[in-house]
C-alpha cells in the first residue's frame, strides 16, 4: 500500500512542469572558497561572518528574501506573506509540512521563540528588529502552527524581508542554551538545504544535505566543501588550479589568468552592484558650489575609467542620479533626460562652467583659485591598497587637473577613513554605497539627516526635510505607484544637488567553472545575483547546482 | 650568583610589565575600531543599525579603558583572555592554541636546520678561508639570504608551487586527511611544511654561516690552535674542538635570540604560503583591530622572548667562568 502511495506521490512530482525541467544527476561535492584567516567551528546564525558562516542560508533558510535581479520576492520558508491594509502587521503563512533537519516539525512556536530571544538579548537582534534605538515590531503571536503575525512599531512596507532575515532556529535545542549569543552550535539542526556538518577542520568545512528537506529532490548536490583562503590571490591560484568551482574575487585580468585557462568551462559574469563614487564635502570650499560640483562631474571620462581601472569589469552607471543598472527598473526618464549632461564627459563644458563661476587661475600657477582668490586645492581620500580605487581616483585627478582643478589623491588607512567621513573632516572620497530591495536603500544612507555621523555616505552637508519627510513616507506606503513618484524625486533631488559624483556600479565578483557542476546563475540565465554573502541568494544557487 | 640571578629575575619581571601594558595600549592607538573595521570590510553589506548590535556582542572592548585594561590584566594571570572579536565568540586562548603548533614546529624546524647547515659551513670556510668554499658557497648563500624573505618566498612559490606543480601552496596538512598519529598524517605535514622550510632554510642559512665564520676566524689566531696543529692533531679535531667550541660563545646570544623569534618570525612566510600559524593570525588581528586576539598574541611573543633571554642569561652563566666569580 505504502510503495503504491509513494509510486503515485513521486508520479504526481513527476507531471508537474518545475520538476520536469529540472530532473537533474544528483550526488557531488561542490568547493567554493572563503576568505578568512582560519574558519571558526561556529554554527551560531546570530554571529557576524558573513560569508564565512554557512549557518547562514545553507543550514538556517530565511523565511523570504527579496531576488533583487529579479526584483520579486522568493519564498523559502514561507509560502506568502500579507501586510494588513494600514501597514500596522504583517503575517507570514510557513508551508506545509516543513521540518527540521532532526526530523521534529518546524512550527511557528520555533519562529515566535526565535524572535522572543532578539526581543531579549539585543546581541541575538542582528537585525535590530527589536532592540536599539527604533526598534521595528512591538509584537509576534502565533495565529496556528503555520500562521504567525508580527506588529510593527511603525507602518513599513518594506519590513517583510528584514523580519524574515532574522533567522529562525529550533525551539527544542535552543531553549536549552542559556548564552544564545556565545551559544556556538557545533552540530546544528537546521532548515535549509545543507545541514550536516560532516568535517571540520580551520582550513575547510563540509556541509551536507539536509535528510528532511522541504524542497522535494532539493538540493541535487550531497555536500558542499568551503575552504579558507588568505586572500584574492590564492583564490585566483585555486581557481586556475581547478581546486573550487566558483570564486567571488577580484582577478587581476580574468580572461587571460582564469577563462584562457580552459575556455569552455572556465567562466566569469559581473552584474551591476552598487554605485562607487566620489562624496564631495559640501561644507568646505570650493565643494560648496554646485557649478563647481557640476564641473567635477562633467571632468571625469568615466569609460576610460571603467575600462582602465577596473580593467572593464566594473558597469558604467548609464545616470547620474546616484543609482546604477542595479536598481534598472527604477529609472525615471524624466530626470535622466534632465540631467544626463552631467554623466558625460565634457572637459570644455567643464571649464566654461568653472569660468562662469568665477573660478579662475588668477596667480597663474596653472590652477584655478576661488572666486575669493584663495587657493582651491582638494584632496580626494582613497584606502591604501585598494588598487583599482586608488587607480579610479589617480585618473580622476588627472581628469580634474586637465580643467585647471588643483586635485589630489590622499590614500590613508580604512580606520582612519571611516573616521573621517563620519565626523565631515575631507574634502572629497571615493566610497561605495548600499544596496537593498529598493532604491530606498541608497537614498536613506546618503540624503537622510539621520545618517549624519552614522552612515558614512551621509556627511557631505547638504539635507532637506522634504527629502526626509519621503523617505520616510516611501517605507510607510505599500503602493508601487507613489513608491516610484517618490523614488523619482530622491532621483531629481541627488542630481540636482550632486553631494556625490557617482563614478560606476561596483561588480559583482563572481567566476564560476562548470566543468563539475551546472546550473550557475548566468547572464543569459540570471535567476538570482550571485551574491555569495547574500544569504538569500545563496541558497537559490546552491539549490540549482548539479553535477554534470 | 645568587644576587646575579635576583637582579636578572627582577629585570624581567620589569620588562613584563611594560611589555604588557604596551600590548594594551598599542592596538588602541591604531585608527579605527573593531566595529567600523567589521563595517567597512562589508562595504554595505551590514546596515548602519547593525552597529549598534555589533557594538552590544563586542560591548567588552568598548568600555571605559581603564576597566578594559583590569580586565585584561586579570586575564592574564588567569589564563582566560576573552572571546576573539573577528571569530566572536571563539575564544582567543582556542585560536591561539590551534596555530602556536603550527608556527613552532614550522620556524622552529627552520631554526635548527638552518642553525646545523649554516654553523657548519661556517666553520668548514672559515678554517679553509680564502678556498673554493669560502669563495663560492658562502658569498652565493649570503646573496641569498640578503633577498627579502618574501621575494624569496613567492618566487618559490610560483616556481615549485604554482608553475612546476611539485608541492602545495598552501595549509598545514590536506584537509581531506584527518589529523592524527597516522603516516599519511605526517606525510601529508611534511608535504606542505617543504616550500616555507625550503624558504626559510635557504634564506636563514647566510646569516648563520657567516656569523660562526667571522667569529671562528678571530679564535683561529689563538696561540692554542697553533698549538693543537703543532702536536699533530688531525684537522677535524682542531677545527671541532678546538676553534668551533671557543668560537660558539657569541652564537650563544644569537640562538636564543632566533629561538626567542621563532614564535614571531614566520609571519611573512605563514602568510604567503597561507600556513595556519600565529603570524597568520597576527596580520588578520591587525587589519580587523582583533584587541583580544592581538594582545593575547603579543603576550605570547612576550613570553617566548623574554624566556628565551632568560635561558641565555643561564647558559652564559654556566658557559663563563668569569661570571660565576662575582
Amino acid at each position: 500500500m505504502n510503495r503504491i502511495l509513494l509510486g503515485f506521490l513521486s508520479g504526481l512530482i513527476l507531471l508537474s512542469p518545475a520538476a520536469q525541467a529540472e530532473e537533474r544527476k544528483k550526488g557531488g561535492t561542490v568547493t567554493g572558497p572563503v576568505i578568512a584567516n582560519t574558519l571558526i567551528e561556529n554554527f551560531n546564525p546570530y554571529t557576524q561572518q558573513a560569508g564565512a558562516n554557512p549557518a547562514r542560508g545553507f543550514i538556517y533558510e530565511p523565511m523570504l528574501f527579496h531576488n533583487t535581479l529579479q526584483n520579486k520576492v522568493e519564498y523559502r520558508l514561507a509560502e506568502s506573506h500579507k501586510f494588513s491594509d494600514d501597514l500596522k502587521t504583517v503575517t507570514f503563512t510557513l508551508r506545509e509540512g516543513l521540518k527540521w533537519s532532526d526530523g521534529k516539525p518546524l512550527t511557528t512556536a520555533d519562529v515566535v521563540f526565535s524572535h522572543e530571544m532578539a526581543k531579549k538579548d539585543a546581541k541575538i537582534d542582528v537585525v535590530s528588529l527589536w532592540t536599539g534605538d527604533k526598534p521595528k515590531l512591538t509584537g509576534v503571536e502565533a495565529i496556528d502552527d503555520r500562521t504567525i503575525k508580527f506588529t510593527l512599531a511603525a507602518p513599513d512596507s518594506s519590513v517583510h524581508g528584514v523580519i524574515a532575515a532574522h533567522y529562525i532556529v529550533p525551539k527544542h535545542i535552543w531553549s536549552k542554551e542559556e548564552n544564545h549569543a556565545e551559544f556556538r552550535n557545533k552540530k546544528p539542526v537546521g532548515s535549509g538545504p545543507l545541514t550536516e556538518i560532516k568535517n571540520f577542520k580551520p582550513q575547510q568545512v563540509i556541509v551536507c544535505r539536509n535528510p528532511n528537506y522541504w524542497e522535494a529532490g532539493k538540493p541535487n548536490i550531497d555536500c558542499l566543501k568551503l575552504k579558507q583562503f588568505k586572500g584574492n590571490d590564492q583564490v585566483q591560484v585555486a581557481l586556475i588550479r581547478g581546486e573550487i568551482d566558483w570564486g567571488s574575487n577580484f582577478i587581476p585580468d580574468v580572461e587571460k589568468t582564469f577563462v584562457a585557462e580552459d575556455k569552455e568551462n572556465n567562466h566569469f559574469w559581473y552584474p551591476a552592484g552598487p554605485t562607487v563614487g566620489i562624496f564631495l564635502n559640501t561644507k568646505r570650499k570650493p565643494m560648496d558650489n554646485l557649478a563647481f560640483r557640476q564641473a567635477f562631474s562633467m571632468a571625469l571620462n568615466r569609460p576610460e575609467i571603467v575600462d582602465l581601472a577596473t580593467y572593464g569589469y566594473a558597469s558604467e552607471n548609464p545616470h547620474i542620479t546616484g543609482i546604477g543598472n542595479f536598481y534598472a527598473k527604477w529609472y525615471d526618464d524624466e530626470v535622466n533626460a534632465k540631467y544626463d549632461y552631467l554623466n558625460k564627459y565634457s572637459p570644455e563644458k567643464a571649464k566654461a562652467l568653472l569660468d562662469e563661476a568665477g573660478y579662475k587661475d588668477t596667480d597663474g600657477d596653472g590652477k584655478r583659485e576661488n572666486p575669493d582668490g584663495s587657493k582651491a586645492k582638494i584632496e580626494i581620500m582613497v584606502v591604501n591598497g585598494w588598487t583599482d580605487w586608488m587607480q579610479t581616483v589617480q585618473m580622476a585627478t588627472e581628469y580634474l587637473q586637465e580643467v585647471g582643478i588643483d586635485a589630489q589623491i590622499r590614500t590613508m588607512e580604512i580606520g582612519q577613513k571611516i573616521e573621517k567621513f563620519k565626523s565631515a573632516d575631507y574634502d572629497a572620497g571615493i566610497l561605495w554605497t548600499d544596496i537593498g530591495a529598493t532604491p530606498h536603500t541608497f537614498y536613506q544612507n546618503v540624503l537622510h539627516t539621520k545618517g549624519k555621523g552614522v552612515a558614512l555616505q551621509a556627511n557631505h552637508g547638504i539635507h532637506s526635510e522634504e527629502m526626509d519627510s519621503l523617505l520616510d513616507e516611501f517605507i510607510q506606503t505599500a503602493d508601487l505607484g507613489r513608491q516610484r513618484e517618490i523614488s523619482s524625486k530622491l532621483q531629481a533631488f541627488f542630481a540636482e544637488n550632486l553631494m556625490m559624483i557617482p563614478i560606476f556600479s561596483n561588480p559583482e565578483w563572481y567566476q564560476y567553472s562548470t566543468k563539475r557542476f551546472e546550473g550557475w546563475p548566468t547572464a543569459e540565465n540570471p535567476y538570482v545575483n550571485p551574491r555569495f554573502y547574500d544569504d538569500g541568494s545563496r541558497v537559490l544557487m546552491i539549490n540549482s547546482l548539479y553535477q554534470k | 650568583m645568587g644576587r646575579f640571578l635576583g637582579s636578572r629575575l627582577l629585570f624581567y619581571i620589569a620588562a613584563f610589565m611594560v611589555a604588557v601594558t604596551f600590548n594594551f595600549v598599542l592596538p588602541r592607538m591604531m585608527p579605527g575600531d573593531p566595529f567600523e573595521i567589521m563595517f567597512a570590510a562589508a562595504q554595505g553589506k551590514i546596515q548602519p543599525e547593525q552597529m549598534a548590535v555589533l557594538k552590544e556582542q563586542f560591548g567588552f572592548v568598548a568600555g571605559p579603558w581603564h576597566v578594559q585594561f583590569w580586565d585584561y590584566v586579570k586575564g592574564i594571570f588567569s589564563g582566560d583572555l576573552g572571546p576573539s572579536l573577528t571569530y566572536y565568540p571563539t575564544p582567543v586562548t582556542e585560536i591561539i592554541a590551534g596555530a602556536l603548533p603550527w608556527t613552532v614546529f614550522l620556524a622552529g624546524t627552520a631554526t635548527l636546520i638552518s642553525l646545523f647547515i649554516g654553523i657548519s659551513f661556517g666553520i668548514f670556510a672559515a678554517y679553509n678561508r680564502g678556498g673554493k668554499f669560502d669563495s663560492m658557497v658562502a658569498p652565493t648563500l649570503a646573496f641569498v639570504g640578503a633577498f627579502p624573505q618574501m621575494v624569496s618566498a613567492m618566487l618559490i612559490l610560483f616556481g615549485l608551487g604554482v608553475v612546476l606543480d611539485w608541492f602545495p601552496v598552501g595549509y598545514g596538512y590536506n584537509p581531506d586527511i584527518d589529523a592524527g598519529w597516522t603516516l599519511a598524517f605526517f606525510l601529508s605535514v611534511a608535504y606542505h611544511a617543504a616550500l616555507p622550510l625550503i624558504t626559510m632554510v635557504i634564506t636563514g642559512i647566510g646569516g648563520w654561516l657567516f656569523l660562526m665564520r667571522n667569529s671562528m676566524i678571530n679564535t683561529l689566531g689563538e696561540d692554542y690552535i697553533t698549538m693543537g696543529k703543532a702536536k699533530g692533531l688531525s684537522t677535524r679535531r682542531v677545527m671541532v674542538n678546538y676553534a668551533a667550541r671557543n668560537a660558539a660563545l657569541p652564537v650563544v646570544t644569537a640562538v636564543a635570540m632566533a629561538l626567542s623569534f621563532v614564535v614571531a618570525g614566520a609571519l611573512l612566510i605563514e602568510l604567503i604560503y597561507n600556513y595556519p600559524g600565529l603570524g597568520n593570525e597576527m596580520l588578520g588581528a591587525v587589519a580587523g583591530r582583533d584587541y583580544p586576539l592581538l594582545q593575547g598574541l603579543l603576550l605570547i611573543i612576550v613570553v617566548c622572548v623574554l624566556t628565551a633571554n632568560f635561558l641565555a642569561d643561564l647558559a652564559y652563566f654556566w658557559l663563563d667562568p668569569r661570571l660565576r666569580k662575582q
